[in-house]
């Protein structure tokens, strides 16, 4: 019965994680897949930090001669756009595996993995959280061995380099997981 | 070996929806009104007091009525797939992997199944002014399978549960697509921006291009557009469509 229970979830693990290798001939060297995004810190903690480098843009949102653009799965780059000739990147606001943003009035939401957070950014050198919906989407639950709902190579995932806070496209060498 | 998609989810999506999230009224297309503008692959969208998000399988409603503290209002099952949100009005047009499926917002905010028009599928996105709506077709990269040829589609959707199309304009690698007024955008992929003047949609005419660019997806502004490619976020002014001007452009990975 052990045993059962022991295949019973092996093969659903393979089901859900798909990782089989292909055989050799069939890997392609190079492909489009996805990579995970590894988390740094706690991963519902949500701060203003300096800026960096667009890395691999997501989603653009554009409000108030602000252009807020989405680095997969880490946070939003704050970039004043109030002079177009100099678009000016103010600040980085992470937020550990977000997909999604929208904004009314001074509030923004978004995810945080699964949960949706409430953030009042009419000081954006001073934010505040206001509120948390835990577990509202489940299925933007990056975290997994596999990116979700994407059918295509990935790098597989490996615990030891942190938790998966997301995925992004990537140029993949050789990959060795899909589904 | 089952085909392998050239592009990642995100590029698959990488589509619906320009200005997605500027139909709330009164919105002035400029993201100075309450809610701002969003690019292509908006899963969130805010139309009045609800916040609208999409699961993949569900589509949550959240109660924004008091700022800051979103309340869960409903859940409905959308199936499988759901992956861009477009709202138009009183309606939610979202896109799926089998088509595009039409909600009618009821007034306690939560969406209500009407139709679905099978030709339009998730990574087409869709552009529309209320009368008319503008898709893109793509072949390549779509999880769908289909021999679709690429190419820009005008659709009648006065009717909006029975679109009739009305115009189409051959393309090469369309992607994203944004409208201001009577000039439409169009992200034609490694071929560049192309700037049509639809004053009579049943005949989109290009009034330009601009080449040298991966253009992927694109947000009308003012007199300016922001372009996303995969290695910058481009401006144009766009005042004059028959010439647009470079103004800056942010490159990634500095």
């Amino acid at each position: 019965m052990r045993a059962n229970q022991f295949l019973l979830s092996l093969g659903l693990l393979l089901v859900i994680a798909s990782c089989d290798p292909l055989n050799d001939q069939s890997i392609p060297d190079q492909v489009m897949g996805m990579a995970p995004i590894y988390g740094i810190g706690q991963a519902d903690s949500i701060v203003m930090e300096a800026p960096r480098p667009i890395e691999s843009l997501g989603k653009m949102y554009y409000k108030d001669q602000i252009i807020f653009a989405a680095e997969q799965g880490q946070g939003i780059h704050i970039i004043d756009n109030s002079n177009p000739s100099q678009p000016d990147k103010t600040a980085f606001l992470r937020i550990s595996g977000n997909t999604d943003i929208a904004i009314k009035g001074n509030i923004l939401y978004a995810n945080n993995k699964v949960d949706l957070v409430s953030v009042d950014i009419s000081q954006l050198d001073s934010i505040r959280i206001i509120s948390r919906v835990k577990n509202v989407f489940p299925s933007l639950d990056g975290t997994g061995l596999f990116p979700p709902n994407y059918f295509g190579y990935f790098e597989c995932a490996d615990p030891s380099k942190g938790i998966v806070v997301g995925w992004q496209e990537k140029m993949l060498n050789s990959p060795q997981c899909w589904r | 070996m089952r085909r392998i998609l050239p592009y990642s989810a995100v590029f698959l999506v990488l589509a619906l929806a320009f200005s997605n999230c500027a139909k709330e009224s009164g919105s002035d297309n400029l993201g100075s009104g309450n809610t701002g503008i969003a690019g292509s692959l908006a899963r969130f969208c805010i139309v009045g007091n609800y916040l609208y998000s999409l699961d993949f399988k569900e589509l949550s409603v959240f109660d924004i009525s008091q700022a800051g503290h979103p309340i869960l209002k409903e859940k409905v099952n959308v199936g499988e797939g759901a992956e861009t949100l477009f709202p138009l009005n009183n309606w939610l047009l979202m896109g799926t992997q089998t088509g595009m499926l039409i909600f009618e917002i009821s007034d306690n905010g939560v969406p209500v199944f009407k139709s679905s028009y099978s030709h339009v599928r998730s990574c087409d996105p869709v552009v529309s002014d209320g009368q008319f709506a503008y898709v893109t077709l793509r072949s390549t990269g779509c999880p769908v399978e289909g021999g679709l040829t690429d190419r820009l589609e005008v659709l009648d959707i006065s009717q909006i549960t029975l679109p009739e199309l009305i115009g189409s304009y051959a393309l090469n690698e369309p992607y994203g697509l944004g409208l201001s007024g009577s000039t439409l955008f169009v992200c034609d992929g490694g071929f560049g921006i192309k700037v049509f003047d639809v004053s009579d949609p049943t005949t989109p005419l290009l009034v330009s291009e601009v080449s040298g660019i991966d253009a992927r997806d694109v947000i009308p502004l003012n007199n300016i557009i922001l372009v996303i490619s995969p290695d910058n976020i481009y401006q144009y002014d766009a005042s004059n469509p028959a010439q647009l001007q470079l103004i800056s452009l942010i490159p990634f990975g500095v």
